[in-house]
């Protein structure tokens, strides 16, 4: 639907953008991500035919934007940074304006203006001006703008931008009911945006795209996922936890296979599942609890998805009886894919992989929050007492509920995740 | 999925909506008004010091010739926002990305902001009418009808400089600048003529003065019309260059 070749784009001295492609199928919604600054807005520009790439070509549909560009924008719908807009003109003036615009006969133009602005949630405030609107509404005006001629594809440039929570979120879902049968090209430097919206991730940098794919892919291909196990395993038990750890790597679709040996850890979810275990057993009163050995093992993986791995790794478990206490999925964050991709946080994002730094125990929290691009992320790595007190009431439940379970447990779709 | 709308490729599609935007534009903020009533105010005091004056010819050469001078701050207040309001809010982009070409554009605009004259120029009727009223014997309306053609033609050369200085900047401030001072210059270009023999054809082919004068005297010569037009044409064909320019920077 959307095809990038080989765009380039100079400004003065500047290489803005240095032969990006990329190409959009129809239904697609891909996220344009990059800092600011990294070329995203000059690539939208010129796949919406704003300026024009000194080299390379943009195709809309079958169409050329420096030989059609009229019928290439007929299938464009367009909503700029910042959502510009005339402030001085009452909402539905503007939308026949953009109608006339595109040469819209009355009737389909009155009939199009009535979808949008239902569709858009604008009906009430359709005689307003539009200077003054609220700037989530202004954000609803630009869309409905750029849906007004009803295209097949959709360029939004950070619609997000500057606006309150509950406006971010009716924006996203606006979007996603719009990407239902649209092809979306989304920019955005808000990871989470383009993590909950986007079925494809283009990542650019110094106007060169870095990575291209769906965010499984991506993080996948980052080789910082895999599977998490941990257990308590005493130092005479060493030999079991090493055969344990042959026998995964010997799975299929493991790459590799680090394990580390500690003493639990403290201020962590860890010491927390340590301390509610001992106490359930006995071993030591509240607020004494004893520290003891720990296994850590970390399984990295081809695959993107680690469910079966999990699960043969559980009954392997089982078969060297070894009392697995955690095994979850850790698949990387877009925070993570995307400092892997752009190289500028490349450091950060390697002390966020768990087989990175043997001296560390594999659930401590890291010393500093890598590439913090979002409170989620940032909740997310340093595992949050709402989350502790969570994990310890389902472990009590469980102590009291049945003594007899089998060991291995298998918890947590996604990192960060309660085990 | 469909398009609703017609396919083709006329180069002026999408002119009538902007011609109809930018017009409704003026009077939809203070600035048409604050203009519409400056105009008035200053060919009013004109036509009351150098027209309305007793035992003298009923005519209005007097407010014809000023009318040079008369436009020279009202053209640039017209024209400033044009584009460069455009370019600095980021408004321009959403044109740019519709399937309006730049001929297109740049002619709606325009258009717009010469029936935005046409409309500042509406009062001042008012002032042949009161003249019609006290003149004894009966008004000439000939050199009248003249002469308001040949503040149209006039100011339609002053809007199209003014459109040019906008599509250049993104600061409308500027523009106004430019172009009044752009104006200026053209208007004292008579003065220019004590360089030399070559700089006084030059000059008086140039000037606008004179032309408008024979206007006022009721004289259309088809040569002043087509020196208008030449310009006002060449003018514009900058300005659309310079908006295809900007386009590729």
């Amino acid at each position: 639907m959307i095809v990038v070749d080989q765009v380039h784009k100079r400004f003065g001295n500047l290489h803005a953008v240095q032969g990006v492609s990329f190409a959009l199928r129809p239904g697609q919604i891909a996220g344009l991500l990059g800092h600011n600054g990294a070329g995203k807005t000059t690539t939208i520009r010129m796949i919406t035919s704003c300026i024009m790439p000194d080299a390379g070509c943009v195709r809309v549909g079958e169409h050329d934007t420096r030989d059609a560009r009229h019928q290439a924008m007929r299938l464009l719908g367009y909503l700029p940074e910042a959502t510009p807009l005339y402030h001085e003109m009452p909402v539905e003036d503007y939308l026949h304006y953009r109608g006339r615009l595109w040469s819209m006969p009355r009737k389909d133009r009155t009939r199009a203006i009535s979808r949008v602005l239902e569709r858009c949630w604008l009906r009430d405030v359709s005689l307003r001006r539009i200077g003054t609107l609220s700037k989530g509404y202004k954000q609803r005006v630009g869309l409905a703008s750029a849906l007004l001629h009803d295209p097949p594809a959709l360029v939004l440039d950070e619609p997000t931008n500057g606006l309150d929570p509950t406006q971010v979120h009716e924006t996203r879902s606006l979007v996603r009911e719009l990407a239902a049968d649209r092809t979306v090209l989304l920019s955005s430097h808000i990871l989470t945006e383009v993590e909950k919206l986007c079925d494809r991730v283009v990542i650019i940098a110094g106007g060169v795209v870095k990575a291209d794919g769906s965010p499984s892919e991506l993080a996948a291909a980052t080789g910082l996922g895999g599977v998490q196990l941990a257990a308590f395993a005493p130092e005479e038990d060493k030999s079991s936890a090493h055969a344990l750890a042959a026998v995964i790597a010997a799975m299929e679709g493991v790459t590799r296979v680090s394990q580390q040996w500690g003493q639990t850890p403290g201020g962590h979810i860890w010491a927390e599942q340590v301390r509610a275990e001992q106490v359930r057993a006995g071993q030591a009163q509240a607020g004494q609890a004893q520290a003891r050995s720990v296994w850590s093992c970390f399984v990295q993986s081809a695959g993107a998805d680690t469910q079966a791995l999990r699960e043969q790794i559980a009954l392997a478990a089982l078969a060297h009886r070894m009392p697995l206490h955690l095994v979850r999925e850790q698949r990387a964050t877009l925070e993570q894919v995307f400092a892997h991709a752009t190289d500028s946080a490349g450091a950060s994002a390697a002390n966020t992989a768990p087989n990175s730094e043997p001296a560390r125990p594999a659930l401590a929290p890291p010393a500093s929050i890598p590439h913090a691009a979002s409170w989620d992320a940032a909740r997310r790595e340093v595992a949050p007492s709402e989350q502790q007190l969570r994990l310890r009431a389902r472990l009590d439940a469980a102590a009291s509920a049945e003594q007899s379970q089998p060991p291995a447990t298998l918890d947590g779709p996604r990192a960060g995740g309660t085990p | 999925m469909t398009t609703s709308t017609s396919p083709g490729l006329n180069p002026l599609a999408g002119f009538p909506a902007i011609v109809r935007r930018e017009l409704w534009s003026y009077f939809r903020q203070p600035a048409g008004w604050i203009i519409i009533a400056l105009c008035t105010l200053l060919m009013g005091v004109v036509f009351a010091i150098g027209v309305l004056l007793p035992n003298q010819p009923a005519t209005m050469r007097t407010l014809f010739d000023a009318s040079g001078w008369l436009l020279l701050p009202l053209a640039p207040a017209i024209t400033m926002r044009l584009f460069a309001d455009e370019y600095r809010s980021g408004t321009i982009e959403p044109l740019l990305a519709s399937p309006v070409g730049t001929p297109a554009l740049v002619l709606g605009k325009f258009a717009g902001s010469v029936l935005f004259l046409l409309c500042m120029l509406l009062p001042t009727l008012v002032f042949p009418a009161t003249l019609a009223l006290f003149a004894s014997p009966a008004l000439d309306a000939g050199p009248i009808i003249t002469g308001y053609l040949a503040v149209v033609l006039l100011g339609m050369l002053y809007l199209s400089i003014g459109l040019l200085a906008s599509s250049c900047t993104s600061n409308a401030t500027l523009a106004f600048m430019l172009t009044l001072f752009a104006l200026l210059g053209w208007l004292l270009l008579p003065a220019a003529a004590r360089l030399g023999e070559w700089a006084r054809v030059i000059t008086f082919r140039a000037s606008l003065g004179p032309r408008v004068a024979d206007f006022a005297k009721g004289v259309v010569d088809l040569g002043h019309v087509v020196f208008f037009l030449a310009c006002i044409t060449s003018v514009l064909a900058c300005a659309i260059a310079v908006v295809r320019l900007r386009r590729w920077k």
